[in-house]
């Protein structure tokens, strides 16, 4: 949040000494918030379903910054009936805050944490849980896009001059750039995204059958994973990136955390490009114990 | 020496009414005054400023001024004016003119009177002793509210912005007392800060000192202006700029009785050491409860005060539950209008509406306090290492300001004051000058001793001013004008003149 950012520079005036301060303070604040914005991308995780999902069969987690809870589709139907529950014990089910029919398309859902819908309350920087029931259709495969927090601002990119060696340095342009650094600093973290993980005790793998699938923009360099895997002697977990084998670990029981180098992939595999959409899928076997997904995301560093 | 004509005027705002319509020009005998640029038993460069003052000594014909004594108003006195202490606070001013030309020579309130009763060796007189208008408001407690420094923080404000808001939660009137940034006309008499600080409070604080801390913690000067009776900020640009870097004035044996050099290491440093002290924002806790269960009688209101160890980012919640003698819930009996949140104290009320002797079982002030981070520490070396080779020297020190809260603005300070005290500048001690101008605090003249071979410009740093049969005289102080900044005031970059290609620097 703000707190970790350097505090904007101050505004000048005409006339006066141009400081070494404003300049690096200025610097500071755009270096704060690059760290922060570039800390952690989480993938979104992507379901496709046709059955019903139970509010027993998954579970979101956040940590609460904002007050409005989105939940967005890619596509519902008008016979299915979306219910959310929100609880701040990952052993309960919690309180039922909305209950409805859907328009047939995409649609999101919205839900204000600050009125305490159906008596829920959660506390600023409190983990939550968000479960979700999604009742049948025969009309197609609902998609699920992403839960997520919102900040009720947008990011507007600020209109700054260009200069050169000769332009005159004005209070107006030094102004304009501090102003532009205290925006980006009130508006850090428009969202708050949950990982989805799993832990899963059956094969699911193949393009048609893993729901262990993410998809995320590219900005990050390194793509850092943890995962405990399964014991299967035929098959090893596979980690595939636009459908193209990233990698693939044995499957004895270990636990195995690392980071691919998003510059230097595995088999050559070219980087995509910076912001691009990438979709990731995970491929698992099991024959005995279990697979469990703790973490996968980009960071900037290793 | 050349000669000049000496006139005065003594205005006394007796009514209270800001009309200083009372001319006791008449009456003077004498006067003197001071004005310092920091408190005296400090570093000039200390930013702690120092109030002005003065004394008039007046002749008391008819017990004009004697508040036991004075006639009243109807027959020409004073006496409701000045009677059981209503002269506390009363205004004067004070013009010099000198050939025809005329300047407020102090501004201020009386403090104190002095009666000299008439004798067989002497005239009845009084001294009317006064200070500048900030002597008045050193001793006023003040609180911040918790919105002020919540929201400063997240809008980040500079230390001329805080200084501002300080004087108007003080009581004075921008536009009137002083003339902010933002106040939109006239010029402004708070320059623009250089520095944003993040955290801004006041607990039970002196404005006054609170404005001289912010302006230690930047060097700048914050100061009472007797010349306009206005509060000023000047940030630490200051002494490059007009009129501390443009001769003034040339003070030399023909317009003063002595000019002496001083050679002394009161203001020399070999280093100087900054602490900073950051804060951060804590988590959600329970800020404060009363220490035990307290009763509130069917119809009583109690007037709470919760006086907080730490300063407070926010608060979240107010947890209250009152029951009656049963154990029952009354909580509903009761009324809290909203409380006043200050940033390190809250001011509740609670009415019982109810029947019932109510007993307050919790009563729970949550919210995030702010958090002392990691102090740290930044030492610069004076930049003249030739000199201080072979040599000791003393270290200045700057711990104690709650204002030094960023690392950045501890190293620009410690870098200006170990440049400007690393070198031995000399002083000088002017006594008698009986020029055409009125010297002042700040100003850069050129002295010159021809009998020492002295000829070399300094900033004054302290005015003695006297008025009596003899005519007016001024005995200044001050430092050698030199080593202010690493570069000159004409290497540095200046907003609004020089492009990349002007082969200018940054300041600090």
């Amino acid at each position: 949040m703000a707190q970790l950012i350097d505090s904007p520079p101050p505004y000048v005036d005409t006339g006066k000494f141009l400081s070494a301060y404003y300049t690096n303070q200025l610097a500071g604040v755009i270096n704060g918030v690059g760290g922060t914005v570039f800390g952690a991308n989480v993938p979104q995780w992507i379901d496709t379903g046709e059955n019903t999902l139970n509010e027993t069969d998954n579970v979101f987690s956040l940590v609460h910054k904002y007050n409005s809870l989105k939940i967005k589709f890619d596509q519902v139907y008008s016979d299915q009936v979306v219910r959310v529950y929100l609880s701040t014990d990952d052993n309960k089910t919690g309180i039922k805050v909305y209950d409805s029919g859907q328009p047939t398309g995409a649609t999101t859902i919205t839900i204000d944490l600050s009125t305490n819908p159906g008596g829920f309350t959660v506390d600023y920087n409190q983990l939550y849980f968000v479960r979700l029931y999604i009742s049948d259709t025969s009309a197609g495969y609902w998609r699920l896009n992403k839960i997520y927090e919102l900040n009720s601002s947008t990011i507007v990119k600020p209109t700054l001059s260009d200069i050169t060696s000769s332009t005159v340095i004005t209070k107006t342009y030094l102004d304009s750039l501090g102003n532009a650094a205290r925006d980006l600093r009130n508006r850090l973290q428009p969202s708050s995204i949950p990982f989805v993980g799993f832990n899963i005790r059956s094969d699911i793998a193949g393009s048609s059958n893993s729901y262990v699938r993410y998809k995320m923009k590219h900005i990050s360099r390194w793509l850092h994973y943890g995962f405990q895997s399964a014991n299967s002697a035929s098959n090893g977990t596979k980690i595939y990136m636009n459908g193209t084998l990233l990698q693939s670990f044995s499957n004895n029981g270990n636990i195995y955390v690392g980071a691919f180098d998003m510059q230097n992939l595995p088999g050559g595999i070219a980087e995509p490009s910076l912001g691009a959409e990438v979709e990731f899928r995970w491929d698992v076997y099991v024959s005995t114990g279990y697979f469990t997904l703790y973490y996968f995301w980009e960071l900037p560093y290793v | 020496m050349a000669s000049r004509e000496i006139n005065y005027h003594l205005y006394v705002d007796w009514a209270g009414d800001n009309s200083y319509s009372y001319d006791e020009t008449n009456y003077l005998l004498s006067a003197n005054g001071n004005d310092e640029m920091s408190n005296p038993n400090e570093s000039v460069y200390s930013g702690n400023g120092y109030a002005s003052e003065a004394s008039f000594t007046l002749i008391n014909q008819g017990r004009r001024f004697s508040p036991s004594g004075s006639p009243v108003i109807a027959s020409g006195g004073i006496k409701e004016h000045i009677q059981s202490g209503k002269f506390y606070g009363k205004k004067i001013r004070f013009y010099a003119v000198i050939d025809g030309d005329s300047e407020l020579l102090f501004q201020g309130g009386i403090k104190e009177i002095q009666e000299n009763p008439r004798s067989a060796k002497s005239l009845g007189t009084v001294i009317l002793s006064c200070t500048s208008e900030d002597a008045f408001l050193i001793n006023k407690r003040m609180n911040t509210p918790n919105s002020d420094t919540k929201s400063f923080f997240e809008t980040g404000k500079d230390e001329g912005e805080l200084i501002a808001r300080t004087l108007t939660l003080a009581g004075l009137s921008d536009g009137i007392h002083f003339i902010s940034q933002s106040y939109g006309s006239g010029t402004p008499t708070i320059d623009r800060g250089l520095f944003t600080i993040p955290w801004y409070w006041l607990d039970g604080e002196s404005p006054i000192e609170d404005c001289w801390k912010l302006a230690a913690a930047c060097c700048g000067r914050f100061y009472y202006n007797t010349e306009d009776g206005k509060y000023y900020y000047k940030n630490a640009q200051f002494l490059g700029f007009a009129p501390s870097s443009i001769v003034q004035e040339t003070i030399s044996e023909s317009n003063c009785d002595k000019i002496t050099p001083i050679y002394k290491d009161k203001e020399l440093y070999k280093s100087v050491k900054v602490t900073i002290r950051p804060r951060q924002i804590g988590q959600k806790t329970v800020l404060w409860e009363p220490d035990e269960v307290l009763r509130i009688l069917p119809g009583e209101t109690l007037v709470l005060t919760a006086k907080l160890n730490a300063p407070v980012y926010e608060y979240t919640e107010l947890k209250v539950k009152v029951t009656n003698t049963g154990g029952f819930d009354i909580t509903s009996d009761m009324t809290i209008p909203s409380p006043s949140y200050f940033t390190q104290s809250v001011d509740f009320t609670i009415t019982n509406n109810g029947g019932y002797h109510g007993f307050i079982r919790q009563f729970q002030l949550i919210g995030r306090p702010l958090e002392g981070g990691e102090t740290s520490y930044y030492e610069a070396d004076a930049l003249d290492s030739a000199y201080w080779s072979g040599r000791q020297g003393k270290e200045r020190k700057i711990s104690e300001n709650p204002y030094l809260q960023t690392l950045a603005q501890g190293e620009a300070i410690a870098n200006m004051l170990a440049t400007r005290q690393g070198y031995f500048n000399e002083e000088f001690q002017v006594e008698g000058y009986r020029g055409i101008n009125i010297l002042r605090v700040a100003w850069r003249v050129r002295i010159v001793n021809s009998s020492l071979s002295l000829d070399t410009e300094g900033i004054i740093t302290s005015m003695n001013w006297k008025f009596d049969g003899t005519g007016l005289t001024q005995d200044i102080k001050g430092i050698a004008a030199s080593n202010m900044y690493q570069y000159t005031p004409g290497d540095y970059f200046v907003i609004g003149t020089h492009s990349g290609s002007s082969n200018k620097r940054y300041f600090y």
